[in-house]
């Protein structure tokens, strides 16, 4: 009789912290993934995208396609894996100056006026010319303000550019570096202040986890996302069951592309349903993105 | 040989006492445990229903600062934002606002009420000239109550939106 007793009060005790540590773990798993991604969307410079992935183990890379169509105005209703879109890179978007002229043909931008030194993976955004490009490689020369920068660009900026990433009208002339000093401006010189941003393509993709019933995903957050920076990434968590988290969201009875509806059931994966119920943490949400500096996804 | 007065032989078994010490100890112990476990359940249940109560806020949050287009002097007003008199102010209740969902099952186990409460500022620009130019900014302030274990709880938050042209 007192051995069952002091069973049942085990056995109960632990079924309690079993469910408080569930409970807890998909609550936490929760705030990271959702707040980091409400953060980062209300921080978007362009309009975000979906993405496929057909990844199949949470160790390999997936082969992601763009899901092109999603902000379109077609197919609107599908959800996605995954999501992209640009933030600002940098000093919380601190602007820089095209240093050099630009001539048509170039795949290199010398930019400068800032302190925050430009890293390959980036992408330049010159707003005034549409100009948008992966930089591919830096050079420094110089330092603090004045310090140029040279960009090497994943694309030859011209005005028959075929890619539709980076157009360029014609030449960009009369930029220099010593123009950002000057402060005396007189009649008659010509001096052109084209400003330019950088930015971080982001992208969060739910990545199935092989061997796991029922299914499970991991949500990864890659920092820096394009055709060759696409293997750092951090996992905010393994314990997602929603295979499409991401959507375009109903407001007010109509979609609205604005607005990314966002799905995430959590659970828990390290222990079962045994005698306790609602462990997971659910939530459906819709976040706007802002603002959109950029003239392409 | 034994020699000296012998050892009074002890007792075989527990006294009353002893096993009622015992299971009061126990019992003590046992409740304890079991109250602390399930009080460690209730706040964490309550902090997910806190986040839950703070995404739906900030929710409504968004969609007063990015619904769109508004012109007070345009009258156009989105669906979020009616027309408030400079000084008023104006409230819209929504129940039944969802703030946790069993994913397993899809049944809604805890709703709220939102009201967001909308009021005019009636800031005004003063211009050098003398002219006051009413700049008719928002102040919006969200708050969402719910109701779990029959304790009222409440999370609130507010921000400030003007006319995308005056």
């Amino acid at each position: 009789m007192v051995g069952l007793a002091i069973y049942l009060i085990f056995y109960n005790g632990m079924t309690l912290f079993a469910k408080n540590s569930a409970i807890n773990m998909a609550h936490e798993d929760y705030r990271q993934a959702l707040q980091l991604f409400q953060n980062d969307l209300h921080k978007a410079v362009s309009v975000p995208f979906f993405l496929s992935s057909t990844a199949s183990a949470v160790t390999s890379l997936p082969t992601v396609t763009v899901d092109s169509v999603a902000y379109n105005g077609a197919n609107v209703t599908t959800a996605a894996e995954g999501i992209s879109f640009q933030v600002f890179g940098g000093k919380s978007g601190e602007g820089f100056e095209v240093g050099r002229n630009i001539a048509s043909g170039t795949s290199q931008v010398v930019i400068t006026g800032s302190t925050a030194v430009p890293v390959a993976g980036q992408r330049l955004i010159i707003p005034a010319y549409q100009i948008e490009a992966d930089i591919t490689a830096v050079t420094t020369s110089g330092s603090g303000l004045t310090a140029l920068y040279t960009l090497s660009l994943a694309s030859i900026l011209s005005a028959s550019n075929s890619s539709g990433a980076s157009t360029l009208p014609g030449d960009i002339t009369a930029c220099s570096a010593s123009n950002y000093t000057s402060t005396v401006y007189s009649s008659g010189v010509t001096d052109y202040h084209i400003i330019c941003y950088l930015t971080n393509r982001v992208c969060y993709l739910a990545v199935p986890i092989s061997g796991t019933s029922p299914q499970a995903y991991a949500l990864r957050y890659y920092p820096c996302y394009n055709a060759t920076y696409n293997t750092t990434y951090t996992v905010f968590t393994f314990n997602l069951f929603t295979a499409q988290p991401f959507q375009v969201a109903t407001v007010n009875s109509a979609t609205n592309q604005q607005y990314t509806a966002i799905t995430m059931s959590l659970q828990d994966r390290a222990t079962n349903n045994r005698g306790f119920k609602i462990t997971n943490t659910y939530f459906t949400t819709n976040v706007p993105y802002r603002y959109s500096l950029t003239t392409y996804q | 040989m034994r020699l000296g007065i012998p050892k009074k032989r002890g007792s075989a078994a527990y006294t009353l006492i002893e096993i009622l010490v015992a299971i009061g100890i126990f019992g003590f112990f046992a409740s304890s445990l079991t109250w602390t476990l399930s009080a460690m359940n209730y706040y964490a249940v309550l902090g997910r229903l806190y986040s839950g109560a703070m995404e739906a806020v900030q929710q409504q949050i968004d969609l007063v600062l990015t619904d769109g287009a508004f012109s007070y002097n345009s009258s156009q007003f989105p669906s979020e934002l009616p027309s408030v008199a400079s000084g008023s102010s104006t409230t819209v209740a929504t129940s039944n606002v969802t703030i946790y969902q069993d994913n397993s099952s899809a049944t809604t186990t805890v709703n709220g009420t939102m009201t967001t409460k909308l009021e005019n500022t009636g800031t005004t620009y003063n211009q050098i000239s003398g002219d006051s130019t009413n700049l008719n900014i928002y102040r919006i302030t969200v708050t969402l109550t719910f109701t779990y274990r029959g304790k009222n709880y409440a999370v609130t938050s507010a921000t400030m939106r003007a006319p995308d042209t005056n």
